[in-house]
């Protein structure tokens, strides 16, 4: 996708310019009623852009990928949803240059990919779950399609968080991807029942998610591009007002960056967090959040800093960290470094942020921190 | 942290590079489905570039924090693209090509090693996945569907949970976990557990013609095993310093000879094989390990006891292995496996350890019907 | 039903992951599953763990179902293995690993086996198997086949066989099982069809190049030595032109077991090979010079006073008196029994003793007793009754001088100066004085001197000599030379000595190979027989340097000729039977067994002359090898896992090993074993020729005139069925087996049950050992017999011969040990040596998939860096490699470990495997060896033990990059 950047890097510009004066709007995608749902049939709706950034939160340890993902700009993909009584359609448009298909017999290339991602609670009194993959409060579902040689790779999830990504059998749903040579990009198209027992899709006002992975730049897992959660309307059902006002908080210019971003450093949240110029956090200490603002909500920033426990985010796998200052068992073995994981789990099983509730601070503190973390894409 | 963790010792002085275990291990797992190009088990000679190629520079393992490194993926051309022969067109009075370019192999530098004729050197590292406590792989899987097994602490790929991401084997130092492209998931080493459970030892070690692997639980004391890796400290892990705490452990090459000076004439007590290459692979450790087997090798030349050359000497096959299988039986049974195909004993010769009295079978009867297994409880 | 590649495919990806990892459904949740610490615990660990178990449980098949087998093509390794199927198809195998320990104190024979081995049941499926009769429609070689029956295939065979013997005579055939096929059982089937018709029969160790001509001559056996357990309890093991971390993969680990034991390892090879990588020494001989490196340490020997007077004067010639008038030995018929100096005495008392056995003169030989001073004759040579080897007895005390010259009277009352053959090896050995030969030999003086004493000193020393010594011109000198160290310093038996090969005595097998003495084997020299089939004087002619060849041999090339010419004039033919090595030169119709002839055969001119010469060529293999693409039959013979089959010899463990097919096998095609194609092809004789009798009446269609290999003086054509298989026992490969373990007494009491039982192997009884007892508990050396019983060796001497007064021996100035340099052309750099691969046992097994990825996967040429880097040549390009007779392409392998005057190449590439089908072998000439040649005096009579070799590595060449 390298010949893209060009193009990309100037689109991005246009979006951290007009940073914190940002609407809801951009978020929300309208989905229209058709009876016949088609990959055709809704190629002939209008189109709504949405941005993916490369995510950061977390960092893993392939190398080459690692080099790939300085060089990654956000991408902008086109979207389109329609839906009646039975079903939800949804296409997915998006410029790469470079096809990239996982081939028969290599060990180092990667395919690209997309999907779509549903929280499965969602509606009024519900908080946004995590866009990673979901949290152990709030699962998702995850549809993912990917560009394998001589395989149909087409899978349906369910994840409550990093590493619990697990697959179940989804029946009737259908998810192609298509490249189309002339205009250098990839048409995908999702259909699937607007109810199932694991998901009830039919409401006013629909959380849904995506995320890209360009073979090209070995992205796969975490290593890709995400939306923030965008908002299917869905035009003829009715939208609950309070839910409507929860997810809409934040949009537009809420509060003061620079200030925001002292009063994190006076917070403490660099001792942790790794972000812009402030890198003094150890690597994987706590998510990593150099460009949450291109794929976390407002309310969500507000909620996670607010009330963290509501949001648990698991940490990568957890053997990533030895502490070798600990004593090794009979067999060598040294114990975690549980200086890592960012929850504390109780013997009942329940678990809790490592990361204190900032409840103390004030409405303007909070927004001004927001408006800060919005501009970090 | 397993409960126990079973381990082999391989002795690189008796290493012959003749690569029985390297085939066994193909025909036993992978001449097959899209495993073609894996080697679970390669021989390789040092020094050299080994399998993959420049493996040791590829990163993964763990810094002096503990924090994982990252690391790379190898490409084909690095394992070595397997290729084909026409051998159908021998009919045709064709001549036998291979049906793809030759640029490397896993065994591409055969016997190469280092140094100039008269003072050539080169000696053979077999390699298996090392299985190890703090293992690469299992910390890189993001999706967590690398793990120990509690009974024995070998490390699997859950291939229901791998989504293919390959992080593990940017993880392992080693590179001894694979991507099966046709399945599009990682495979590895397996210490040939399938076989351990119903009693025979892993397919590498229980045809290794050198007699160079011996097989059994580092917690066992009795066994060859934790007494060449904690007894006498001659076995040592390969490469420390990646910091994965290797079960695979190796008797380092003390046999080498003299080298000659400019007039041919041997250079009395000199060493081919430099050490700073062995302190490389071994780390400070190999110091020792050299001098006690060279101190032991001594009191045996003297006509004296030495139960480390007892050990090394291995005057029994069978013996080498020590599966302790009425442990695996207490397992199974924990998992309601007991008497499954999974769990019925094969072969009778190779079952004793820590809580399994060797079966005493009269030579020759091995091939008849099983003898029944008697119980004892104990340990671990 | 034939089974084919895919089908074999097919069979082994229905296991594994594509088995276990079908549809989503198959392992569908409705929950994320969270795994808290992999290292610790794992919630799902079944899938997986079932999966490889069940892979596990697939491959091993029904033990039940399981088949015995070994790998014995010419490896001789003689390993026991388990073989397991799943539905017929045969999975994969692996050593039995049952052998017993024999002694709590030795290393056990386990896992015997190896690296190519380990693969059979991937190469019996391969696209090369021949799968059915096939009969040449295109030329020869170009490849064009058509599929015939069986009924069509035999009747073609036996037709041309039949009337080659009507219009030739039997010695127009040439049937032969060559070394893709040596074992008791299997192997014995050709032998026998070729005995019965009377059809020529070549000497396959002789024309391999794997004799030990030199060393027969020093013992009176080339094939000698130990079990390899024997190698453990030396305290020096020496290994000469060997590298059996190599070619000896099954027994290497007595080695390194040995070494741990306190043992001291010694390699003497010109290549820093990959047993010399452990050694304790390694020697690094010039290619050719080991002869004067052996002559060296006979020398320090003898200086030092390292050698034991009391054993070389009762168990060597070495006392032995030879006349300085004419080099000749002193003979009992030289002299004057009458001079009072002749001890008449000890003469008389051997007489009594004698019982009246006749003494034949010319083979009682005398040394001077210096207890009495006079000459005595010496108990125990061919011609003197008296068989002992002891010079104490009632009636005489013999203590024969070694050294100073003494005057005997002969018959015309003349006299003349004799002396000890000690005297003359002394002389002899003064010239090859180490630091004399150091610029040859590139061997330092401290090393022989270090090499001396570790051969003297210690209780038990051997030296064990490779395959490779014989392979030069001169290396039947060398052989001989390095054979006659270790008695100088009273080796035998437990006390270590010499080895090349063991070989258990296996009698009774004469059922299934002979015919109650009505008919002898036609059988010719291997090395004359392929030298004259295949016109290779030519190559002699090119390759080989005028002066070179004078300076070395002290002969010009035509006189060398001409010499060759008479020699080979007296043994040619019919007439030419116990007249020197037999051949004949009007064979025509060839039946081949596992002979790939043109990958072995060296030079330029044979592979032509041979096709010219061979007017039909039946050949009987499993797989499509280089030869095969020349035949006009092709016949699909069965692998080792489809057949029975017993193999014991050669000697390097004490078993027996069975090849038990596994139970519901299914077919490979239409192949059959060579049992079943022999018997057939013997009844289609009888019947055509039996047809052609009644047709005509005439007796001459069912009698072949055989006056000089047959009793009746015929081959009976109208018996020839009930002979050949013993009036209906012996038809099939499994007939064999059980009838040499009926008839075989070191095999008893062994039935095939009782052997599969025990994992496919029996052991040899106490009767197997030749010249030592084989204890139950202890390895085997040879000749203890000899060296505590006093029984004579089966030489001319009776003794450990260093002495032969054959004229040409004299002439050439080989009358005592002795060396010569190599022929090879010297206008070309490199000496092309040619030693076993790890990777194949010649040709077989060369061409496995399997193997070759672990490879370079094509022939490669081994190079010195430096002369890489002088001729511009980096790893992995191409080159021609080339001198005045041929050339041949390979990839260039940068290897430290090569000399910088030598070139390496593992041999046993096939012909197929080089542009133009152009083998390494096209460079390399192969001329006759006068001495081995030479044929009658004593013991060097024509016969397994004594002919000669071709000659591998007398050949010098260049490189050039492409």
């Amino acid at each position: 996708m390298k010949k893209t950047l060009a193009l990309l890097a100037l689109s991005t510009l246009i979006i951290s310019s007009n940073a914190g004066t940002d609407s809801f709007n951009d978020d929300v995608i309208e989905a229209k009623s058709l009876n016949n749902i088609t990959e055709e049939s809704l190629s002939n709706l209008p189109m709504k852009k949405i941005m993916l950034y490369p995510q950061y939160t977390v960092r893993l340890n392939d190398a080459n990928a690692n080099k790939k993902i300085e060089e990654e700009k956000p991408i902008e993909a086109e979207v389109a949803v329609a839906y009646n009584p039975k079903e939800i359609g949804i296409l997915i448009k998006w410029k790469d240059e470079t096809k990239s298909v996982q081939p028969a017999m290599t060990t180092t290339k990667f395919g690209d990919g997309v999907s779509v991602q549903f929280p499965i609670k969602y509606g009024k009194g519900t908080t946004l779950s995590y866009i990673g993959m979901g949290d152990t409060k709030h699962p998702v579902m995850v549809y993912l399609k990917k560009a394998v040689e001589g395989r149909d790779y087409q899978k349906a999830f369910i994840a409550e968080g990093f590493g619990s990504l697990t697959e179940i059998s989804e029946k009737g749903y259908t998810f192609t991807m298509k490249y189309d040579d002339a205009n250098k990009q990839w048409i995908a198209f999702i259909k699937k029942p607007l109810k199932t027992a694991d998901l009830n899709l039919a409401s006013g006002l629909v959380p849904v998610a995506f995320a890209i992975w360009d073979g090209d730049s070995l992205n796969r897992d975490g290593n890709k591009l995400i939306t923030n959660w965008k908002f299917i309307k869905m035009d003829k059902m009715k939208v609950d007002p309070n839910y409507l006002k929860y997810v809409s908080w934040g949009y537009g210019d809420i509060g003061n960056p620079e200030r925001g971003k002292e009063l994190m450093i006076q917070n403490g949240c660099n001792g942790c967090h790794r972000y812009a110029d402030q890198t003094a956090a150890p690597e994987g200490l706590a998510p990593n959040l150099s460009k949450i603002g291109g794929y976390s909500n407002p309310i969500y920033l507000r909620e996670s800093i607010v009330n963290p426990n509501d949001v648990v985010i698991r940490n990568l796998n957890i053997n990533r960290h030895y502490n070798k200052a600990a004593e090794k068992d009979k067999n060598g073995a040294y114990p975690n470094n549980d200086m890592y994981t960012w929850y504390i789990k109780d013997d009942k099983g329940n678990i809790t942020s490592k990361m204190p509730p900032y409840a103390q601070l004030s409405e303007q503190d909070l927004k001004d921190i927001v408006a800060y973390l919005k501009t970090l894409k | 942290m397993s409960k126990r963790q079973l381990a082999m010792v391989m002795d690189l002085n008796k290493c012959i590079g003749c690569q029985t275990c390297t085939v066994a291990c193909k025909t036993q797992w992978t001449n097959r489905n899209g495993r073609e190009y894996m080697y679970w088990n390669n021989v390789e000679t040092h020094p050299g570039a080994g399998y993959p190629r420049n493996w040791m520079e590829a990163g993964g393992g763990f810094d002096q924090d503990g924090n994982l490194r990252d690391g790379i993926i190898p490409d084909m051309v690095d394992y070595g693209i397997p290729w084909d022969y026409n051998h159908d067109e021998l009919f045709k009075g064709e001549l036998l090509h291979t049906k793809s370019e030759l640029e490397w192999g896993p065994n591409w530098d055969e016997d190469v090693g280092g140094g100039e004729y008269p003072n050539s050197y080169f000696f053979y590292i077999p390699r298996i996945c090392n299985h190890c406590s703090n293992p690469g792989c299992l910390a890189a899987c993001p999706r967590e569907a690398i793990f120990k097994r509690e009974q024995d602490g070998i490390v699997l790929v859950d291939l229901e949970r791998c989504q293919g991401y390959r992080y593990c084997i940017a993880g392992c130092p080693y590179k001894k976990i694979y991507f099966n492209p046709k399945i599009s998931k990682s495979e590895k080493c397996i210490f040939c557990f399938p076989r351990v459970e119903r009693g025979l030892p892993p397919a590498c070690a229980h045809q290794c013609v050198g007699r160079i692997r011996f097989v059994g639980f580092l917690d066992d004391e009795e066994g060859q095993v934790y007494k060449l890796v904690h007894k006498y400290k001659v076995a040592l892990p390969l490469r420390p310093d990646f910091g994965t705490q290797p079960n695979v452990y190796y008797v380092p090459p003390l046999f080498d000879p003299p080298k000659f000076d400019e007039n041919m004439a041997p250079i009395e007590n000199s060493r081919r094989i430099p050490m700073e290459y062995l302190e490389l692979l071994f780390g400070k450790e190999v110091h020792q390990a050299l001098d006690t087997l060279r101190k032991e090798m001594e009191k045996r030349a003297r006509g004296e006891e030495s139960e480390l050359m007892d050990i090394l000497i291995a005057y029994s096959h069978r013996d080498m292995f020590r599966l302790d299988n009425n442990y695996y039986q207490q397992e199974a049974a924990k998992k309601g496996l007991k008497g499954s195909e999974f769990f019925r004993i094969v072969d009778q010769r190779y079952l004793q350890g820590a809580n399994t009295q060797r079966v005493e079978i009269k030579d020759y009867t091995f091939h008849e019907k099983i003898l029944p297994q008697e119980e004892k409880k104990s340990g671990h | 039903m034939a089974l084919s590649r895919r089908d074999f495919l097919k069979a082994m990806s229905a296991t594994g992951a594509a088995l276990g990892l079908g549809s989503s459904e198959a392992f569908a949740k409705s929950k994320a599953m969270v795994i808290e610490d992999p290292r610790s615990s794992y919630p799902n660990s079944s899938f997986v763990e079932n999966m490889y178990r069940k892979e596990f449980a697939y491959t091993y098949g029904k033990k039940e179902e399981h088949g015995t087998a070994y790998h014995c093509v010419n490896c001789q390794g003689n390993c026991a293995w388990d073989v397991w199927v799943q539905n017929g198809i045969v999975t994969r195998e692996n050593q039995s690993a049952n052998y017993p320990l024999l002694n709590p104190k030795i290393p056990d024979a386990n896992p015997r086996g190896c690296n190519k081995g380990v693969q059979h049941s991937q190469v019996m499926y391969e696209k090369d198997r021949i799968l059915y009769p096939m009969k040449r429609v295109g030329e020869r070689g170009e490849g064009k086949w058509k599929r015939i029956s069986w009924d069509e295939a035999i009747t073609e065979v036996a037709t041309r066989i039949y009337e080659t013997m009507l219009t030739v005579g039997p010695q127009g055939n040439y049937i032969h099982v060559g070394s893709g096929m040596l074992t008791e059982a299997r192997a014995a089937s050709g032998k026998r069809l070729g005995t019965l018709l009377g059809a020529v029969r070549p000497y396959i160790a002789s024309y391999v190049g794997d004799m030990f001509p030199g060393v027969s001559l020093v013992y009176g056996e080339g094939n000698i030595g130990f079990s390899y357990d024997f190698v453990y309890t030396a305290n020096v093991q020496i290994w000469w032109g060997q590298d059996p971390n190599k070619s000896r993969i099954p027994d290497a680990h007595y080695l390194w077991e040995g070494k741990y034991n306190g043992g001291k390892v010694i390699v003497i090879t010109p290549d820093f090979n990959a047993t010399a990588k452990g050694a304790d020494l390694w020697v690094p001989v010039r290619a050719g010079y080991d002869g004067f490196l052996a002559m060296a340490i006979i020398n320090e020997i003898i200086q030092q006073k390292l050698y034991k007077p009391n054993f070389i004067k009762v168990f060597t010639d070495l006392p032995f008196l030879v006349r300085l008038d004419n080099k000749k030995l002193l003979r009992l018929s030289d002299i004057d029994k009458n001079d009072p100096m002749f001890d008449k005495e000890v003469f008389h008392n051997m007489q009594e003793k004698a019982h009246g056995k006749e003494f034949e003169e010319h083979e009682v030989f005398l040394s001077y007793n210096l207890k009495n001073g006079k000459f005595t004759i010496m108990p125990g040579s061919e011609g003197n009754p008296v068989k002992t080897l002891r010079l104490k007895d009632l009636g005489w005390d013999i203590d024969p001088a070694l050294e100073g010259v003494y005057e005997v009277r002969l018959k015309d009352g003349s006299k003349v100066k004799v002396t000890p053959v000690f005297e003359l090896l002394k002389e002899e050995a003064k010239k090859f004085e180490a630091s004399k030969v150091f610029k040859l030999t590139n061997v330092h003086p401290k090393i022989v001197e270090q090499l001396a004493k570790d051969i003297a000193l210690p209780k038990v020393a051997f030296i064990s000599m490779g395959f490779t010594i014989g392979k030069y011109f001169n290396g039947m000198l060398a052989q001989r030379a390095i054979a006659s160290i270790t008695p100088l310093c009273g080796r035998l038996g437990p006390y270590g000595g010499f080895n090349t090969e063991n070989e258990w005595a296996i009698s009774g097998l004469a059922k299934i190979s002979g015919f109650g003495g009505k008919y002898k084997e036609r059988f010719a020299s291997g090395f004359v027989s392929e030298f004259v089939l295949g016109n290779m004087m030519e190559d002699f002619d090119r390759l080989y340097e005028e002066d070179t060849f004078k300076e070395v041999m002290g002969m010009s090339k035509e006189e060398y000729k001409k010499k060759v010419e008479e020699m080979l004039a007296k043994s040619e033919g019919d007439k030419g039977i116990g007249h020197g090595k037999s051949y004949w030169k009007d064979v025509q119709t060839f039946l081949l067994f596992a002979d790939a002839r043109f990958r072995r055969n060296k030079g330029s001119t044979y592979k032509k002359a041979f096709l010219e010469k061979a007017k039909f060529i039946a050949y009987v293999d499993f797989r499509m090898s280089d030869f095969a693409n020349y035949a006009d039959i092709l016949l699909p013979a069965k692998s080792h896992y489809e057949v029975w089959d017993l193999r014991t010899n050669p000697g390097y463990h004490r078993f027996a090993n069975l090849a038990h097919p596994p139970a519901n096998l299914k077919p490979v095609g239409e192949a059959k074993s060579e049992w079943e194609i022999c018997t057939m092809i013997v009844e289609k004789i009888q019947e055509i020729a039996m047809k052609k009798y009644k047709e005509t009446g005439d007796q001459k269609y069912i009698k072949i005139p055989d006056p000089e290999l047959s009793k009746t003086g015929y081959r009976d054509l109208d018996t020839l069925v009930d002979e050949f298989t013993i009036n209906g026992q012996l038809r099939t490969d499994k007939d064999a087996v059980e009838i040499a373990l009926e008839n075989t007494d070191q095999f008893k009491p062994n039935t095939i049950e009782s052997m599969f039982k025990r994992g496919g192997y029996l052991q040899l009884n106490e009767k197997a050992g030749k010249s030592s007892p084989l204890y139950p508990d202890k390895p085997y050396n040879v000749f203890e017999n000899n060296l505590f019983l006093y029984e004579r060796f089966e030489t001319l001497s009776g003794r450990i011969t260093y002495y032969v007064d054959d004229d040409l021996w004299i002439q050439m100035g080989a009358n005592v040990p002795t060396a010569k340099e190599p022929i090879r052309p010297r206008k070309f750099p490199f000496v092309l040596m040619t030693p076993h691969s790890r990777w194949s046992i010649h040709s077989t097994y060369k061409t496995s998939t399997l193997l070759l990825r672990l490879q370079r996967g094509k022939p490669y040429v081994m190079i010195n860096p430096e002369i890489a880097k002088k001729k511009g040549i980096k790893d992995g390009d191409e080159v021609r490699v080339f001198n005045s007779i041929g050339e041949f392409y390979a990839m260039a392998k940068i290897y430290p470990s090569c000399p910088k005057d030598a070139i390496l190449i593992e041999h046993g590439w096939e012909p197929f495997f080089y542009k133009g089908r152009k083998g390494h072998n096209e460079t390399v000439a192969s001329p006759l060896n006068l001495l081995e040649l030479s044929d009658g005096w004593g013991h060097l009579k024509f016969g397994g033990n004594w002919d000669g070799n071709q000659h591998a590595y007398e050949t010098s060449v260049d490189v050039e990059k492409v």
